[in-house]
């Protein structure tokens, strides 16, 4: 019944996205290559918290905390491979501890890096979401989260580097053999799909359906049958470990992770892209990462100040003029439609 | 006859205030029940205490022979098969109506069964059946929220088709209607009699005359009177509480 | 016994410094139901008023301190009349708004006068001291100061014809304006007047603390944690709140980091929500 002969919109967009990011290395200098790199991981970052926020209306200002969990447990992982980290020993850590010892293996390093954080969100949200904690108190929540989870990171010198971070640490390398600069670009962009797919097959699943009734229109949803609490945490736990695996691959392709990536201004600036790209489409979530952080880095360089000056007028443009964000208007736009103010949010 | 609701002794008390008191009410499957009041009579109340929206003070609810006091609103809908409409439509706004009424589909709603998981064929050609049967079939691709009022109340009772529910609540389906909605609501309300058991709380008499089988009429959270809508009509105690008011013409809602 | 005391003592202070911080968010977070994420920023306006008045003008502090309020209270004006009146009813776009304010404010900020911290001299010099403790008594101008704000905030809130104006549309919005209130104008003192108390707070905090564009982030944060964990509308609650954030964080730093303490109360406040949600955040729904 839902087979329509359109394709949405957003479709195309997605698709010619794609294919200027699999082609951009075969034309780009490497120095464009290695920075796309990092964004490339930032989109799995976005299309985590799209899920929570886009589909579920769940406005998480803490999501970087997820990333930082897993971003943390890799660069532990990596700079312990030989022995005790230079950062830990300057502390006067002569042993390796035991629970680290447990991670510098590479698959059992991705495996906590990915349920950690899924841990960490599903505790949260049994807590948060079966009290019927809901709307802005949970961004709210999520936001004091991540302050304290940044200032925890930076106290704990000897196991963190703290305020420095952790740098120095090695490229990608897949079994063994580490993986050149093209290599890594396309290892990344392989995940970056798998990611994609994964979320959309999710999302235009049932479940998918359950959440975007969710944002829509909870009381009613639970009146059908459905428990909200149960479907709000498995897709936090989710976002959480799609999180904690963007965070996992940003550090060897960064090669450092410090607190300012794991608190309150990583996960603004990741709302940022997503209420500037749109929400609830993945496409919108692509877009807007990539479009601030290019546009940023070509920008901040020459006016630095100014650049973010600009962006928080964007971003107050856009809740004002474009609440649906960039894809959004786009898919009214060729809908031929305009919403009707609020009205999905009634409490 | 079946009985399929019963409630024993049900009171409920918000911060010292008595909203209903040892309310015992019993519906036979099958039936058509009205319940009408004036307002702050508690009959929204009830509503929300069957549905589990708001936990009863004391007193038992019997649903299909097992207890579901206290049990939460998802439960409810899910293991016993209760589906209400709400005063004023409360769609899904922003999806489109077959998702709508895809979302109503009965027993598919836990994580596991929609998990990486399509709506079953099945259930998608019954939501095609019923858009068809609520004359929404041309208009499945629009969002709720840009349908007619009309036909966003159409919408709301083709949910409940879908849902299939063992009893139906109906909170005040005629508020803010014309004349001629309202008429045509009643029409679609009778659709759905003969295979549910429909529970409706009602303000307009005109509507309640169109429908009622049995009344039962509450006052300040007790039951007043109950019985077949004659016997009610002619009853000195609820002209007073009740009817003659509507007389004047004074219609609110509650 | 002494350092006891001390930390006591010092608790009493950062709790006065976190109340006034607080108690702006109380009335627009609590009366208003706007969650303001560039609090923050109102608090550092108010410090960077602080500064241009008495180290760059030479006025002394009381001048400042008025000054700050003066213009906290603008900034809360303009966001009130150009943003947040536009977004009524839907608060997680307010609160994507207010961000980009805060982004908005904090660059200004930096391009005026720099991200480097400026420093404004203590008003109040010299101290006292109880046995070995030593006290200075701009920290007890600070308590006194902050006590006598909170009493004149209630007063104003529980007494006056503004205060039970704000309180009946707080309560039911409609059925005030029918009672002939003009709610808009009355949102709009309102959040002027919660944005000059946070432009106060910034002042009585300059001297003491850091001022710099980004100093926003800690207050926002310490100021949400106590009035919720106080009962969002409720000004004692945010009292008791802010005492216990600013003694635990003070004690607890006699034995570990105020991290810890930090952590601590952020655990406080889930078990609170856990176990007695409705308390603190909805009202008994009929």
């Amino acid at each position: 019944m839902r087979r329509l002969a359109e394709i949405p919109v957003n479709r195309y967009l997605d698709f010619a996205l794609f294919l200027a990011l699999g082609l951009f290395p075969l034309f780009g200098s490497l120095f464009y290559t290695q920075l796309l790199e990092k964004y490339l991981v930032f989109l799995i970052f976005a299309f985590s918290l799209d899920l929570v926020w886009g589909y579920a209306g769940l406005m998480d200002l803490g999501h970087a905390v997820l990333f930082g969990l897993g971003g943390y447990t890799m660069a532990l992982s990596l700079s312990a491979q030989e022995g005790v980290p230079e950062f830990m020993a300057r502390y006067g850590v002569k042993q390796v501890p035991l629970w680290l010892q447990w991670i510098v293996p590479q698959p059992a390093a991705v495996l906590v890096c990915i349920l950690l954080p899924a841990l960490l969100a599903g505790l949260l949200g049994r807590f948060l979401f079966y009290s019927r904690v809901g709307g802005v108190f949970f961004s709210v929540i999520t936001l004091a989260l991540a302050e304290i989870f940044s200032l925890f990171i930076q106290s704990q010198q000897e196991y963190t580097g703290g305020f420095n971070g952790i740098g120095g640490l090695p490229g990608l390398s897949l079994f063994g053999h580490s993986l050149s600069l093209a290599e890594g670009y396309y290892f990344v962009f392989l995940m970056v799909l798998l990611v994609y797919i994964f979320c959309r097959a999710l999302m235009t699943s049932r479940f998918g359906l359950v959440l975007r009734g969710i944002r829509e229109n909870e009381t009613r949803l639970e009146f059908l049958g459905y428990g909200q609490a149960r479907f709000k945490t498995a897709a936090f736990a989710l976002s959480g470990a799609l999180a904690g695996f963007a965070g996992a691959l940003y550090v060897p392709v960064n090669g450092m992770i410090a607190p300012n990536d794991v608190g309150m201004e990583f996960s603004t600036a990741a709302v940022v892209w997503l209420a500037i790209g749109g929400r609830g489409n993945l496409t919108g979530a692509a877009l807007g990462t990539l479009l601030v952080n290019v546009l940023g880095n070509a920008l901040s360089e020459h006016f630095g100040a100014y650049w973010q000056l600009l962006l928080g007028a964007a971003l107050l443009a856009v809740v004002l003029f474009f609440p649906n964000g960039i894809v959004g208007s786009l898919q009214l736009a060729v809908r031929g439609r305009t919403v009707r103010k609020g009205a999905a949010r009634r409490e | 006859m079946n009985e399929i609701l019963r409630t024993e002794n049900l009171s409920v008390c918000f911060n010292g205030f008595w909203a209903l008191r040892n309310v015992n009410l019993s519906v036979q499957e099958g039936e058509l029940r009205v319940v009408i009041g004036p307002n702050g009579a508690g009959k929204t109340t009830l509503m929300d205490l069957i549905t589990g929206r708001t936990k009863p003070t004391t007193g038992r609810i019997v649903f299909g022979g097992c207890d579901i006091t206290g049990k939460k609103p998802y439960e409810i809908a899910s293991l016993c098969g209760i589906g209400r409409k709400f005063q004023g439509p409360n769609l899904f706004e922003n999806m489109t109506s077959a998702d709508n009424l895809l979302l109503a589909a009965p027993r598919l709603n836990t994580v596991a069964r929609t998990f990486f998981r399509s709506t079953p064929r099945a259930a998608q050609e019954r939501a095609g059946k019923v858009l068809r049967e609520i004359g929404l079939w041309e208009k499945r691709d629009k969002m709720a929220c840009e349908l007619s009022h009309g036909e966003r109340q159409w919408l709301e009772i083709g949910m409940l088709m879908m849902q299939a529910p063992r009893l139906i609540i109906l909170d005040e389906p005629t508020a803010g209607m014309t004349a001629e909605e309202t008429r045509l609501t009643g029409e679609m309300i009778q659709k759905l009699l003969g295979s549910h058991t429909v529970l409706v709380v009602e303000h307009d008499m005109e509507f309640v005359r169109q429908v009622a089988q049995t009344v039962t009429v509450l006052h300040m959270g007790r039951i007043l009177a109950e019985g077949p809508l004659e016997q009610i009509e002619n009853d000195p105690r609820v002209a007073q509480v009740y009817l003659k008011s509507q007389g004047k013409g004074v219609r609110t809602s509650a | 016994m002494d350092s006891v005391l001390a930390l006591l003592l010092n608790g009493l202070n950062s709790s006065a410094l976190i109340l006034m911080a607080a108690l702006g968010m109380v009335i627009i977070c609590g009366l208003m139901g706007v969650i303001n994420l560039a609090h923050g920023e109102l608090i550092m306006v108010g410090a960077y008023t602080a500064y241009c008045a008495t180290q760059l003008l030479g006025l002394n502090f009381a001048a400042a301190m008025a000054l700050a309020f003066a213009a906290a209270a603008l900034a809360g004006i303009l966001m009130e009349v150009l943003v947040v009146r536009r977004l009524a009813g839907r608060p997680a776009e307010t609160m994507l708004a207010t961000f980009g304010i805060s982004v908005l404010l904090q660059q200004l900020v930096n391009i005026i006068f720099g991200a480097q911290s400026q420093y404004v001299a203590i008003p109040i010099k010299g101290n006292f001291s109880i046995g070995k403790v030593v006290v200075p008594y701009y920290n007890i101008f600070t308590v006194c100061f902050v006590a006598a704000v909170m009493a004149g905030t209630v007063l104003l809130m529980k007494k006056t014809k503004f205060g039970r104006r704000v309180r009946a549309i707080t309560q039911n919005r409609d059925m005030a304006e029918c009672l002939g209130i003009d709610s808009a104008r009355v949102d709009t003192v309102t959040f002027a007047f919660g944005s000059g108390l946070a432009g106060l707070a910034g002042a009585l905090a300059a001297p003491v603390k850091s001022v710099s564009p980004f100093m926003g982030g800690p207050y926002l944060v310490n100021s949400f944690m106590t009035s919720v964990v106080g009962g969002i509308a409720s000004f004692f609650g945010t009292a008791v709140g802010s005492l216990m954030v600013g003694e635990s964080t003070a004690l607890l730093g006699g034995v570990s980091n105020d991290v810890t303490a930090n952590i601590l109360v952020f655990l406080m406040i889930i078990a609170v929500i856990r176990f007695k949600p409705e308390g603190l955040f909805a009202k008994e729904r009929r």
